[in-house]
């Protein structure tokens, strides 16, 4: 890849905050509330995550590590973007240096050697929005042969997010400070756009194994690169769609209810669900669900209990259903 | 239920908690989580129920995760259901459930299958279930449905020839929608459908002028073979500060025999530091009674019960639960409910009051 351009961009964001690390890049798209991941975010940095970058969560870093994204061919950065055209871009990650006491021993991240030695394990996220924070193009893994549009191989160092909006690190591998990856551009129209970048350098956790990586006294480096489009078209409109709010919308609620309330007296159940229901246009983002996705905010934080608490209700009482299962049994006593 | 001491059941219990605290452990590798707890009610109508429970979940891969679970209820009782039939004071029993999941998502979609086994002197459940849902709008929608079967043998202690089957299924239908980021709501149908034996093997009714004269004669508990049940729940979950969140829930029932019921649940939850969590409850209960169901019977009548949970009642709960967390991966449980029994029309018992207490303790690996 020498004969690339380069562009060094270094934007350092930190937004404090407490979260799991994401090692293994498939997480970015588990569920947060149930299995630790992040909802299909990953925060690089663009609009759409207000700003957001690996920085919500990795803190405590020296606040020095850096950097570079490369493209080939070239012209991406020299003459724009061309429309349908595929892009071999490199993300660098430069002087990282958070887990400089780690050992290389092995590629897999530690465990590939016995005992466990600490791990060095960094990572990214890009994504390339146009000037109305639309991700648009394709991204995809590097192939095989080392090239874009041939078939991925069998350890990529990159992944796409199921909604193909953004790309990021895959496995864990000890020392990466570079990924590749492929973007083909869009149709031609859209106008400038931005790659969104944000990397971490990682300090390997606690050094243990149970612990091979964590969010603490981890370094992140985020920059946004511009990309003109050749021939400079102007952009898109853009087309409707249900609004982001942090509001709660509580009197919208109560309106809709007073409304149902005036016309359906004697449908007390349909007013229930009128009230419950009717929010469904207010569309909470991803990156809005700290709150939400709380043990404390879930409708069944402890099931256990609530098998336990439903069988002994269920037998006292002649009513049942609604909450969920109480086992099975007869409960007489 | 057995009227005498049944000491395998007694040792069974200990034996199949040890295992299952060994298969638990074995399997305790990445993305594993074990829970223990122990739950003891106790109410003024002399019942006693310790109620031992593990479980454990694993990953298996990202998208498949499976469940084991293993819980147990002691009884002890000597309440004025046993007292009432001239049995033996006090009677005691154990129940075994064994139960066993599975959940697997891909894209949007998330199917999970369970089954339990549950076992005691003479009561014997088979349950199956399947549910499926699927997230719409950025995972702001959640729609899921499920379906249950339980296929139970009722048997009486000591009564080789006595056999009763009962089927029971359920269809559960689920919305659940994020309104706000600090603001979720849920509302569940659930439609359960019980066919077969649902009176008590061990329960006659006296027939007598009037409650307070001696029987004529008993006859056996009869109930209908069918009860066709529905049950609507709403709720909702709201973040309060920056540490604290409000849970509501609201259920309406309606069954075929004649209960109507209301269920109000409040929860509230606070965090009391970066490891103690404390959680505040209260449940209020009321229903009326089935349509057959009398304080007294002057004649004998085609269904005839004198079991209290089907006469008018309205019970109250409060209680709390503390929650303190060792590290990023240990946390126990103890909690306290409360509780009061109100029967409108049950001659034999005005109330009863109790308590449940537990502990617990969970780790994730």
């Amino acid at each position: 890849m020498s004969a690339f351009t380069r562009v060094a961009i270094i934007a350092l964001l930190a937004l404090p905050a407490t979260a799991h690390a994401f090692p293994t890049g498939e997480q970015f798209d588990l569920d947060p509330m149930i299995e630790d991941g992040a909802g299909g975010v990953a925060f690089t940095g663009a609009p759409r995550w207000t700003g957001h970058t690996c920085a919500v969560c990795h803190t405590g870093g020296s606040h020095t590590v850096g950097l570079r994204l490369e493209a080939e061919p070239t012209s991406l950065f020299s003459d724009g973007w061309k429309a349908n055209t595929t892009y071999h871009l490199r993300v660098v990650l430069r002087d990282a240096k958070a887990a400089g006491a780690a050992t290389a021993l092995g590629d897999d991240c530690g465990f590939a050697v016995d005992p466990y030695v600490r791990c060095d394990v960094n990572g990214y996220a890009l994504e390339v929005d146009d000037n109305l924070g639309r991700p648009l193009g394709k991204l995809a893994a590097l192939g095989a042969n080392g090239s874009c549009g041939s078939a991925a191989g069998m350890d990529p160092d990159s992944r796409v997010l199921k909604d193909g909006t953004a790309i990021t690190m895959v496995g864990t591998h000890h020392g990466q400070t570079s990924w590749d990856l492929c973007w083909t551009a869009p149709d031609a129209g859209y106008g400038p756009m931005v790659a969104y970048i944000a990397a971490v350098d990682g300090n390997g956790g606690d050094g243990t194994e149970d612990y091979p990586t964590d969010v603490n006294d981890d370094d992140v480096a985020a920059g946004a690169v511009p990309i003109v489009e050749a021939g400079a078209n102007p952009p898109v409109a853009q087309v409707g769609g249900c609004g982001a709010s942090d509001a709660d919308g509580g009197a919208l609620v109560l309106i809709l209810v007073a409304l149902a309330a005036w016309r359906m007296r004697r449908r007390g159940l349909a007013l229930v669900t009128a009230a419950l229901l009717a929010q469904g246009c207010v569309h909470v983002r991803p990156r809005q669900r700290e709150t939400l996705a709380q043990r404390k905010m879930t409708f069944a934080p402890d099931p256990g209990e609530d098998e336990l608490d439903l069988h002994m209700q269920e037998s006292r009482e002649g009513a049942s259903g609604g909450y969920g299962s109480a086992g099975g049994g007869c409960g007489c006593n | 239920m057995q009227l005498i001491d049944h000491r395998l059941g007694h040792r069974l219990a200990p034996a199949l908690f040890a295992l299952g605290v060994l298969v638990t452990t074995a399997a305790a590798h990445a993305d594993t989580g074990f829970v223990s707890k122990l739950q003891v009610y106790s109410d003024s109508d002399r019942t006693t129920v310790v109620s031992p429970m593990v479980s454990a979940t694993a990953d298996l891969d990202p998208n498949t995760g499976a469940s084991i679970g293993y819980v147990a209820d002691v009884v002890s009782s000597a309440s004025i259901d046993i007292v009432s039939q001239a049995s033996p004071t006090t009677i005691h029993d154990t129940r075994h459930q064994l139960s066993l999941g599975g959940n697997h998502t891909s894209g949007d979609w998330t199917g999970r299958v369970g089954y339990s086994f549950s076992t005691e002197n003479d009561y014997r459940s088979n349950t199956g279930s399947l549910g499926i849902e699927k997230t719409f709008d950025d995972k702001n929608t959640t729609i899921g449905a499920g379906y249950n079967l339980s296929l139970n043998r009722v048997g009486r202690a000591d009564d080789m020839n006595f056999s009763r089957d009962l089927t029971v299924q359920s269809l559960t239908f689920s919305w659940t929608q994020v309104i706000s980021p600090r603001t979720a709501t849920q509302v569940t149908y659930e439609l359960g459908d019980a066919s077969g034996f649902q009176a008590s093997p061990y329960r006659f009714v006296p027939v007598r002028a009037a409650v307070t004269d001696a029987p004529m004669y008993t006859v056996a508990e009869t109930d209908p073979d069918q009860r066709y049940r529905h049950a609507i729940v709403g709720a909702i979950n709201h973040a309060v500060g920056k540490h604290g969140s409000v849970q509501a829930d609201y259920r309406l029932y309606h069954d075929t025999w004649g209960i109507t019921s209301n269920t109000l649940g409040l929860r509230y939850f606070v965090d009391l530091s970066s490891r103690v969590e404390l959680r505040l409850r209260s449940r209020l209960y009321q229903q009326n009674g089935t349509s057959f169901y009398q304080s007294n019977y002057a004649t004998t009548l085609k269904y005839m019960t004198i079991d209290r949970e089907l006469s008018p009642l309205w019970s109250e709960t409060v209680g709390g639960k503390l929650m303190l967390k060792f590290g990023a991966r240990a946390e126990a449980e103890l909690k306290m409910d409360l509780f009061y029994y109100h029967y409108a029309d049950f001659p034999a018992l005005q109330s009863r009051t109790g308590a449940n207490i537990g502990l617990g303790v969970s780790i994730d690996y």
